[in-house]
């Protein structure tokens, strides 16, 4: 076991980074003042792992929505459930599924221990029947047409299909009632055999604890196990997007808007252009831009309108969302505002501003023992640490930004998704 | 913390805490839902939010904010009993933080207080363009969340059972009253807040207890301030008749909505034990909604229930097929006739114990937690620490429970059906 502890003296925040023996990785950040705590169990597996296989054996392709699924399913045990172990400590667990994580968490004020060792317990124990599978089939099913009525959920949805013609990035999370239907314990164990290895998940604790508190329950809960190799069969996407336009008849009273520019997908995580991303980002439409303004002042967005940098494992889609009863007027502009900044460039003031504002929202974040965690897990997903962000902020310039928004935004590659 | 009045009905909460990354602060300002102002109220706060004298467009104002280090002041309208709250709520970087030795806490409570107090107007009225914007703004929104059926459905089962009160009144206005509104109207709400709302103003984080008085002082005693507005909420202990109102649209899911009335006759009424039999009954995973109706019977993905006891009123929510409906609501009444008969164990009641006093335990861990903690108590007659209500959780008894529960009735059954189901 190696135990390293990360520090950043300008935050004044630490945190340990355990090699754990049984393969796992294992995150601390014990946090004065807090008399909570938050851990997340996650695994590098989602909804868009739709094909695999682990090294050498033969490749398995599963139903749409499986990785949900089996979140649901994990809850379940042969004797007492998680949620009826969480009952005897108070505390309040959850667990979700994203296009390329399960993560399992619980949040508490006592008990911390008691309810780690149901976590890593019940995580590491399936237990799924086919009678277990059919009545959640009826529970999930109820899940996905909930989604069904929400329309910021169908236009980031509509926007993916549009953009991505093979990607599995294209099919919803939960799936649809047909693929889990097809979902059966067999194909469940073949999926957590593979993902749910001690090598491809990672904990992360955050707040009231301690390194002991954490290491005692997972030397007892934690057995020892061979790394798995696995392989993922993501299909290459074609050159061209799917559509340039889609739109759905919800009903609704003012149209929804989902504008998104395809990019190609760094093979590891860059931090740095994730920041320049979210600056620039700022930079074309953020509230402080002579932009904004005009599409505010002209009728054309509401309060609902954002921008934002959509990545994930083989994915990356740069989106303006928002409400408007003309989206393309909308699109037309933003085409000829990001024309006009890949000409131009930024401003060094303007930047400055957006950088200092970006900051601060960093430091807010470590307030935050539910962020923090999450941050935890992602960063080791993708293969970075957590103060790597502010080490970025101090290097990054307008330089940067001016280069980098060159060489993104392809109107060849947007699409433009409505609701109405 | 220390509560200390200010001016008539001016509270000021400071909470100093340090070794924390933010500070948090709030102007909460209560008014009666049903004075005809409520439009006017909802649309000023945006309004303020945005610009100001000294800042007197969106982008000046947003400029302001990114240099404070991307301190966030955000606007809010909240229904409490039958009060309407705008609030202003600051969040911000600890000063520790600022890269050049300035005050950010002390900065950006002044930029929060000078949207109340240095108004971009024209004379005794808002300007036209800025009105005009937030008007369509505020339209917008309210049609936005007639979008969100989940929402909808419980706003449409407020408005049917609370049909003669005032909690009935939409917190934003309906959209005829958002039309009508002129710069005139928006500045006679902001006069009225200024000289007659209860406000309530905390602050907590590390800062300079003695600045940060005398700046919140020195705006707030230039005011004249009388007849400083009395709220109550109306407390209907029982319904009187049970009713189903059922609508249709285009859905993929049908929504029930079911408001209870706790048998409350004010906000603290029999509190902790009825908190813990709603819990029971329907909000944790180990309750009899979850377990039995979402888990058993495999009806539904939620159905749960929460009680709002600024209004003495609970409200189950479920989503299910259509086929399911009459089945959904007989288990969800069979299952409260349970909580009566007394049909739970001494297990659950230490679950549902245990949970609540362990969100408790930790509900002031920042300032966004403790700033958030004594804001939403603005309107209650007795304000409690986490501590305190913890304590009186402990003690409730599977006895009080079970008559808490035999003196909740159920109102109002609101169902929306898909359209193509609906005949």
């Amino acid at each position: 076991m190696n135990i390293s502890e990360i520090k950043n003296e300008f935050v004044l925040e630490k945190y340990y980074k355990i090699e754990h023996d049984s393969g796992l990785s294992i995150y601390v950040m014990p946090k004065e003042n807090y008399k909570s705590a938050y851990a997340i169990f996650g695994t590098n597996y989602g909804s868009v792992d739709t094909a695999f296989s682990k090294k050498g054996e033969e490749v398995t392709r599963v139903p749409e929505g499986i990785a949900h699924f089996l979140e649901h399913k994990l809850f379940e045990s042969e004797e007492l459930d998680a949620f009826e172990r969480y009952s005897k400590t108070g505390a309040d667990a959850n667990a979700f599924t994203t296009f390329d994580h399960t993560c399992y968490l619980f949040s508490c004020s006592d008990n911390f221990r008691q309810s780690l060792e149901i976590l890593l317990d019940f995580v590491k124990s399936p237990y799924f029947t086919q009678q277990t599978v059919e009545k959640e089939q009826g529970i999930i099913g109820q899940e996905i047409k909930m989604y069904q009525d929400i329309p910021d959920w169908q236009v980031l949805f509509n926007l993916l299909r549009a953009l991505y013609k093979e990607n599995p990035v294209r099919i919803d999370i939960a799936g649809t009632v047909e693929s889990i239907a097809e979902i059966s314990a067999d194909l469940l164990y073949s999926c957590y055999n593979t993902f749910y290895n001690n090598s491809n998940m990672a904990l992360a604790v955050v707040g009231n604890v301690t390194v002991e508190d954490v290491l005692e329950v997972a030397d007892k809960c934690l057995k020892k196990e061979e790394k798995v190799e696995i392989e993922r069969f993501t299909p290459a996407d074609t050159e061209e997007i799917a559509e340039k336009y889609v739109e759905q008849d919800m009903g609704v009273q003012i149209k929804k808007f989902n504008l998104g520019f395809r990019e190609v997908a760094n093979e590891k995580m860059n931090v740095k252009e994730n920041i320049l991303i979210s600056i620039v980002l700022e930079l074309i439409c953020g509230k402080s831009t002579d932009m904004y303004s005009e599409l505010l002042e002209n009728g054309l967005i509401n309060s609902a309108f954002y921008a934002s940098n959509f990545i994930g494992r083989g994915f990356a889609v740069n989106i303006f969302g928002g409400e408007s009863d003309d989206p393309e007027k909308v699109r037309d502009m933003l085409f000829e505002r990001i024309r006009f900044v890949k000409e131009n460039g930024f401003s060094e003031k303007a930047f400055e501003e957006i950088r200092r504002m970006k900051y601060g929202n960093e430091i807010k974040a470590l307030g935050d023992i539910e962020t923090l965690a999450s941050g935890l897990v992602n960063a080791h997903f993708g293969e970075y640490g957590i103060f790597d962000i502010f080490e970025a902020y101090k290097t990054i310039t307008v330089d940067d930004a001016n280069a980098l928004v060159k060489t993104k935004f392809d109107e060849a590659k947007c699409a433009l998704s409505v609701i109405k | 913390m220390k509560k200390e009045e200010i001016t008539k009905g001016v509270d000021l909460f400071l909470y100093k805490v340090d070794g924390f990354k933010t500070a948090s602060a709030s102007v909460n300002i209560a008014m009666p839902l049903d004075d005809g102002k409520n439009a006017a109220r909802a649309l000023l706060i945006s309004l303020i939010a945005k610009t100001n004298r000294q800042h007197p467009t969106i982008q000046k104002m947003t400029s302001e904010l990114n240099m404070l280090y991307g301190a966030s002041i955000t606007p809010s309208v909240i229904k409490s009993g039958d009060s309407q709250i705008i609030r202003l709520t600051l969040d911000c970087v600890d000063d520790k933080y600022a890269l050049y030795g300035e005050s950010v806490i002390l900065k950006s409570m002044e930029l929060m207080l000078e949207m109340l107090f240095s108004p971009n107007t024209d004379g005794r009225k808002f300007k036209d363009a800025d009105v005009k914007r937030e008007k369509r703004l505020m339209l917008e929104r309210i049609k936005s969340l007639s979008d969100d059926k989940m929402a909808n459905a419980v706003n449409r089962l407020i408005e049917e059972m609370c049909r003669d009160e005032a909690y009935s009144i939409k917190k934003l206005g309906t959209p005829e009253e958002v039309e009508a509104l002129t710069g005139e109207d928006i500045f006679d709400a902001l006069i009225d807040i200024l000289l007659h709302a209860p406000i309530q103003i905390n602050v907590v984080g590390n800062f300079d207890e003695d600045k940060i008085r005398t700046l919140v002082s020195e705006k707030f005693s230039s005011l004249q301030r009388e007849n400083i507005a009395e709220l109550r909420t109306q407390f209907l202990s029982e319904a009187y008749d049970e009713r189903e109102v059922r609508e249709a649209q285009d859905v993929n899911q049908c929504k029930i909505v079911i408001g209870m009335r706790a048998g409350m006759t004010y906000d603290r009424d029999n509190y902790a034990a009825i908190k813990v039999m709603t819990d029971i009954f329907g909000a944790g995973t180990y309750s009899k909604l979850f377990t039995n109706v979402r888990e058993k019977e495999s009806l539904c993905y939620y159905c749960s229930a929460a009680l709002d006891a600024g209004k003495g009123i609970i409200l189950i929510q479920c989503g299910v097929e259509k086929e399911n409906i009459d089945k959904a609501v007989a288990a969800i009444k069979r299952e409260f006739q349970s909580m009566i008969n007394g049909d739970f164990d001494e297990e659950i009641i230490n679950a549902s114990k245990l949970s609540i006093c362990d969100s408790l335990l930790g509900a002031l861990d920042t300032p966004e937690d403790i700033n958030s903690w004594y804001a939403v108590q603005q309107t209650a007659s007795i304000v409690l620490s986490p501590e305190e209500l913890s304590e009186q959780i402990k003690q409730v008894s599977k006895e009080e429970i079970m008559t808490a529960a035999a003196f909740a009735s159920f109102d109002t059954v609101y169902i929306l059906e898909s359209e193509a189901q609906a005949q």
